[in-house]
């Protein structure tokens, strides 16, 4: 092919290249606005449809998004959204059927988040935050004979996960204290082989 | 029929290899076209088809709900559905439940297998699970032994596919999350085919899939099976064809230059 031809052929695919990439620019600062608003939501009052967390990108298959590799922590956002509202403290609440099914959505949420983030201090958090759930299930449950371990595993887990997640320790402990597990044989086995068992899911730290 | 008129040139050779590459282009891009419509057709086709029965997964593990909520009213839609099974002929499990389950065919069977279980669905005819198994639902129960199948089996890239009305006990709150927590956790998708389930059923459903890479079919009338979710990209064939169809008004109004040999004159 000649140079009369490659010349205008180059300059209209680095034209076209050219406007792509000024779009995905325009759409990676409205991701950076998007997050800081959600998260400015987020942290007011829970409401029913929560933040969105959304850009409507102008280039088609949203190459923004996955440039900027947001999808987990959106999902952390979603989920830890999901937990609030699951999580109101209230009694009367999380005792309805309304609360349950808060609870369910929040909890699945949550164990996608376990699942597939790349970052082991979310995940940790995530644990924890489905420990805690899954004792209010516990609590809440009308036959009232739900095994407590599920929430233990939750909480060894974030642990396990995250040896600095104090939380998540300190809801070990007060499981394994308050919990059915002081009162079972078991439980006060363990409680007698250690004075900080909650603790000692992580390792052993050193004195001054 | 009138010759197409054409500028005479005394040196066509000069044009002829640039004319053998245009027409091999035009002949390219046009199987090219022809062949991007077929692909997408197959390919829409096959997605549909798969998502219409049992996804993707291997060895599904299909949960029937039998409780006394999915009536008679719904034996035809179930009928319809578990015809689908059959059609799609797949290495199958299958789990009946109620609100408890068993275990009907173990993984690995083939789905024709749910033939004989077709006549049950039909009409008015006896049904052997209701007079002593079908209760209320619990669809934690379905859940639980679909995993322990699939554990067992040792089946990688399992799925299940849980068909009923998804009016679920509201004592099995407790042990559904327990339940759908881990089928997120061991990353293995739920599908469910609601069959003419209460809007706010499948919307709880809907939510608390959508995480995990799970779905909720509705089928609200038989002729609705295998059809539930259009998935054919009307949108895409429409542009196509009148893209094509531009290209030929084009080809029509605009004609390309032709060229003919010049007569010498004497």
């Amino acid at each position: 092919m000649s140079r009369r031809i490659l010349l205008p052929v180059g300059a209209g695919v680095c034209a076209a290249a050219a406007v792509v990439l000024a779009l995905l620019a325009r759409d990676v600062g409205r991701w950076q606005d998007a997050i800081r608003s959600g998260d400015v939501a987020a942290a007011g009052h829970v409401r029913a449809e929560g933040p969105a967390w959304t850009v409507d990108e102008t280039l088609p298959f949203a190459p923004a998004k996955h440039v900027l590799g947001v999808g987990d922590d959106l999902d952390f956002r979603r989920a830890a959204v999901l937990f609030r509202r699951a999580y109101t403290r209230d009694p009367e609440l999380e005792g309805s059927s309304n609360g349950a099914q808060l609870r369910i959505r929040a909890e699945t949420a949550l164990a996608h988040v376990i699942r597939t983030d790349a970052n082991l201090r979310r995940r940790s958090a995530a644990s924890n935050m489905l420990g805690i759930l899954a004792l209010v299930d516990v609590v809440s449950a009308p036959s009232g004979n739900v095994p407590i371990d599920r929430s233990v595993f939750e909480f060894q887990d974030a642990v396990r996960l995250d040896r600095s997640n104090e939380a998540a320790k300190a809801n070990l402990e007060l499981v394994y204290q308050q919990g059915s597990f002081g009162g079972s044989v078991r439980g006060r086995e363990r409680l007698q082989r250690s004075a900080h068992s909650g603790a000692s899911s992580s390792a052993p730290g050193s004195g001054y | 029929m009138t010759p197409r008129p054409s500028i005479p040139l005394s040196s066509i050779r000069t044009l002829a290899r640039g004319s053998r590459f245009t027409l091999a282009a035009r002949l390219g891009l046009a199987v090219l076209l022809v062949g991007g419509l077929v692909a997408v057709f197959l390919l829409s086709h096959r997605r549909q088809h798969d998502e219409s029965f049992l996804g993707s997964g291997t060895s599904p593990v299909i949960a029937l709900d039998v409780s006394w909520s999915v009536g008679y009213d719904r034996s035809k839609l179930i009928e319809q559905t578990l015809k689908s099974f059959v059609e799609a002929q797949r290495r199958i499990g299958f789990v009946l439940f109620s609100d408890t389950a068993y275990e009907a065919l173990p993984i690995g069977t083939r789905s024709d297998a749910l033939q004989p279980f077709l006549r049950f669905f039909r009409g008015a005819g006896a049904n052997p699970w209701r007079a002593t198994f079908s209760a209320g639902t619990r669809i934690s129960a379905a859940l639980d032994l679909a995993h322990r199948m699939l554990a067992d089996a040792h089946v990688r890239n399992g799925s299940v596919v849980l068909v009923s009305d998804l009016a679920d006990s509201p004592s099995d709150e407790t042990d559904l999350a327990r339940s759908l927590v881990t089928f997120q956790r061991d990353a293995i998708p739920i599908r469910m085919i609601g069959i003419d389930p209460n809007r706010q059923d499948e919307q709880f459903f809907r939510e608390a899939l959508r995480s995990g890479g799970g779905s909720v079919t509705t089928v609200r009338a038989a002729s609705a099976v295998g059809r539930a979710e259009p998935s054919f990209p009307v949108l895409l064939v429409v542009v196509v064809v009148l893209v094509a169809l531009l290209l030929a008004v084009n080809e029509h109004v605009l004609g390309a230059l032709t060229w003919s040999r010049r007569r010498e004159t004497a």
